[in-house]
């Protein structure tokens, strides 16, 4: 990792993850204070932060674009719902064992498939293993038969939607269209104190960094540059002897944890998890975080994340019709203009304004390398590479 | 059969794409050690053949025998590469967002490719000084830091050369190395080639006859997806058969404006 990016992922962990949380528990009339809601909003971007690294994983370094991820959040959030849910018991408004929709659905026995999620250590497992899973049948078939490209994004889409109607059957015993919500407690800690949302943060914030350094991990791993070979060359990589399929699939079901932890920690965090999160539109959003604030980077998706969903709570709130024409024009903006996200846009103002600091122009001098000549075809091809644009989106 | 010096062997193999026989009934041979050129003329099943060889395409019929007796036909690209197959391809495939050295760090023969192994083995001594060592041979040491991008259309050719050797095949498949380059660039090429196949197989397929003399010792003359004959270039220049079919074309021009 080099010295710069480890110096500021250190100041951002130490923000997010100590300095924000003890600015929270201070009295509310002091001026550093945070309240509990604004600490609140940023645990739900720092999970969507925690998605959208695993997408840049996958989109921003393999090249290989799912418009299904909401359905890998969603598995994520509705076994941390099923727990927590449980975990009601008796206190429910019909003060049943059994979850309030159910009461509602007549159902009169607890599903058989509900009842692990009793036991904590089973919910934990599932939220990983359950993504994990079927991640890893989902991206077997669709590899293995060499789907690729807009084929690929195409039946992640028909993912996202057919579990989106899944999902909203009531005869799933998931809470239908409603999704489960009303949580009281978490492992024991009422979710209404301040405390333990404040420790539900923390978890959030350490996980997120936690994350970052396993992706950034694997990128300057071989396989890591066996990924960005995948996305220049796949027919290249498999004649190198390796097989695409399966770094495809790793790195898919690496993505598929990675949001269906950002699911779990969501649930308790925003109190509610409902089939919208699973669909085609939200899936879509989330890839919008990540060419906004850049692919191939990590912290781009960060960023992205959190600064598309920051603004999107303000744009919401003070001009509520205004926010899907934006987020098109967001999308539209990166694709046509920034394909490289705001992180690519800062680094090309920057490299501008260096030019211009710069005193006088350097002479360029052409080398010639070994004992091969500068013939006319080289120079032809050289004024070509000039003028093409700075960077263009392969 | 297979003789203990055969390096691939291809018995009666035909590929039909959708009526359209690219390879028909196609019997090949090729020694260990060997620098072999494939000469023909458009769709005469040039590249149908390193296709079925590297695995890409699968034959409807017939067999292909690597070395002694390992059989091709039911492995996938990535295995028959593992196995000691290399290939070039015609236009330049190389990975232009990462680095000269390394595409030929990818490329290098491993004992595993897979993902656990490349997620927790580390590069050795030994292995640095072999992707240093085939940088050298392809004349791009001084490159190592580049990316793939930055290269000149020749850079990259002999890019993927470095690193289709780095994979230390014992056969080269290699479709038109020479298309699109400079004169001294093809001379250095084949000087490149003639040094590869010292202690390799190499198959190439070319359309440029001055450079098929610069390095043919054995010409294989493909017609219309079956071999229509072999021998050394003088001799297969001279076949009346060959200039058939592969002036033919040039001669009817010639009658048509006459």
């Amino acid at each position: 990792m080099r010295r710069r990016e480890t110096l500021a992922l250190a100041a951002a962990a130490i923000v997010l993850a100590v300095v924000l949380p003890i600015c929270n528990a201070l009295p509310a009339e002091s001026p550093l204070a945070i309240s509990n809601f604004t600490l609140n909003l940023f645990g739900k971007f720092l999970t969507y932060a925690i998605l959208a690294l695993g997408l840049d994983l996958l989109w921003g370094y393999a090249g290989v674009l799912s418009l299904g991820h909401g359905v890998f959040f969603g598995l994520g959030g509705y076994a941390m719902g099923m727990h927590l849910m449980l975990e009601i018991g008796a206190k429910s408004v019909y003060q049943s064992a059994l979850p309030d929709f159910m009461v509602w659905n007549q159902v009169t026995a607890l599903p058989l498939f509900w009842k692990p999620f009793h036991s904590a250590a089973f919910t934990l497992a599932a939220i990983v293993l359950v993504p994990a899973l079927f991640g890893l049948a989902f991206g077997y078939l669709a590899f293995r038969s060499r789907i690729r490209g807009v084929y690929f994004a195409i039946i992640t889409q028909a993912l996202a939607l057919s579990a989106w109607l899944v999902f909203n059957r009531n005869e799933m015993n998931l809470g239908g269209t409603n999704g489960l919500a009303d949580f009281k407690t978490i492992f024991g800690f009422p979710l209404s104190q301040p405390g333990t949302q404040r420790a539900l943060y923390v978890v959030t914030a350490v996980t997120l960094v936690a994350a970052y350094l396993l992706c950034r991990w694997i990128t300057l791993t071989r396989a890591g540059k066996v990924l960005v070979a995948i996305r220049d060359s796949e027919t290249r990589v498999l004649f190198s002897g390796y097989s695409p399929a399966g770094y495809k699939l790793f790195v898919f079901v690496v993505s598929a944890v990675l949001a269906g932890v950002a699911g779990a920690l969501y649930a308790p965090q925003v109190g509610i998890i409902t089939p919208a999160k699973i669909g085609v539109l939200p899936s879509i959003e989330m890839v919008v975080w990540v060419a906004a604030g850049g692919r191939g980077t990590l912290y781009g998706a960060v960023l992205g994340a959190f600064g598309v969903n920051w603004i999107q709570s303000w744009l919401t709130t003070s001009y509520p019709d205004v926010w899907l024409l934006f987020l098109g024009a967001l999308f539209m903006g990166a694709v046509l203009f920034f394909p490289d996200g705001l992180i690519g846009a800062l680094g090309r103002l920057g490299a501008r304004a260096r030019r211009l600091i710069a005193k006088p122009p350097e002479t360029i001098s052409v080398q010639s390398i070994g004992n091969k000549s500068l013939d006319t075809a080289h120079l032809s091809q050289a004024t070509h590479v000039m003028s093409r644009p700075p960077r263009s989106d392969k | 059969m297979t003789g203990p010096t055969s390096i691939i062997y291809l018995e009666d193999v035909t590929v039909n794409f959708d009526g359209f026989k690219a390879l028909s009934h196609l019997n090949f041979f090729m020694d260990r050690r060997e620098l072999r050129v494939v000469i023909g003329p458009n769709g005469a099943g040039k590249t149908t053949l390193l296709d079925v060889v590297s695995g890409r395409v699968k034959p409807e019929s017939g067999r292909v025998i690597f070395g002694h007796h390992t059989d091709l036909l039911h492995l996938r690209e990535n295995e028959i590469a593992q196995l000691g197959v290399g290939r070039k391809f015609q236009t330049p495939s190389v990975f232009v967002n990462l680095s000269v050295w390394d595409n030929v760090e990818l490329s290098l023969s491993r004992a595993s490719k897979g993902v656990l192994a490349a997620l927790f083995e580390r590069d050795a001594e030994e292995a640095r000084a072999r992707i240093a060592q085939t940088l050298d041979t392809v004349a791009l040491g001084a490159k190592a830091n580049w990316k793939a991008e930055a290269l000149s259309h020749g850079e990259k050719q002999w890019l993927e050369i470095g690193m289709v050797i780095a994979q230390d095949p014992e056969l080269l498949l290699v479709d038109e190395p020479v298309a699109g380059m400079t004169d001294e660039e093809t001379a250095r090429t084949g000087e490149l080639l003639e040094a590869i196949a010292a202690d390799r197989s190499v198959l190439v397929i070319e359309h440029d006859m001055e450079f098929v003399r610069q390095i043919a010792r054995k010409v294989t003359v493909l017609h219309q997806g079956t071999v229509l004959c072999e021998g050394p270039v003088e001799q297969v220049q001279n076949d009346p058969r060959v200039l058939e079919v592969y002036l033919g074309r040039r001669r009817e021009a010639g009658d048509a404006v006459r």
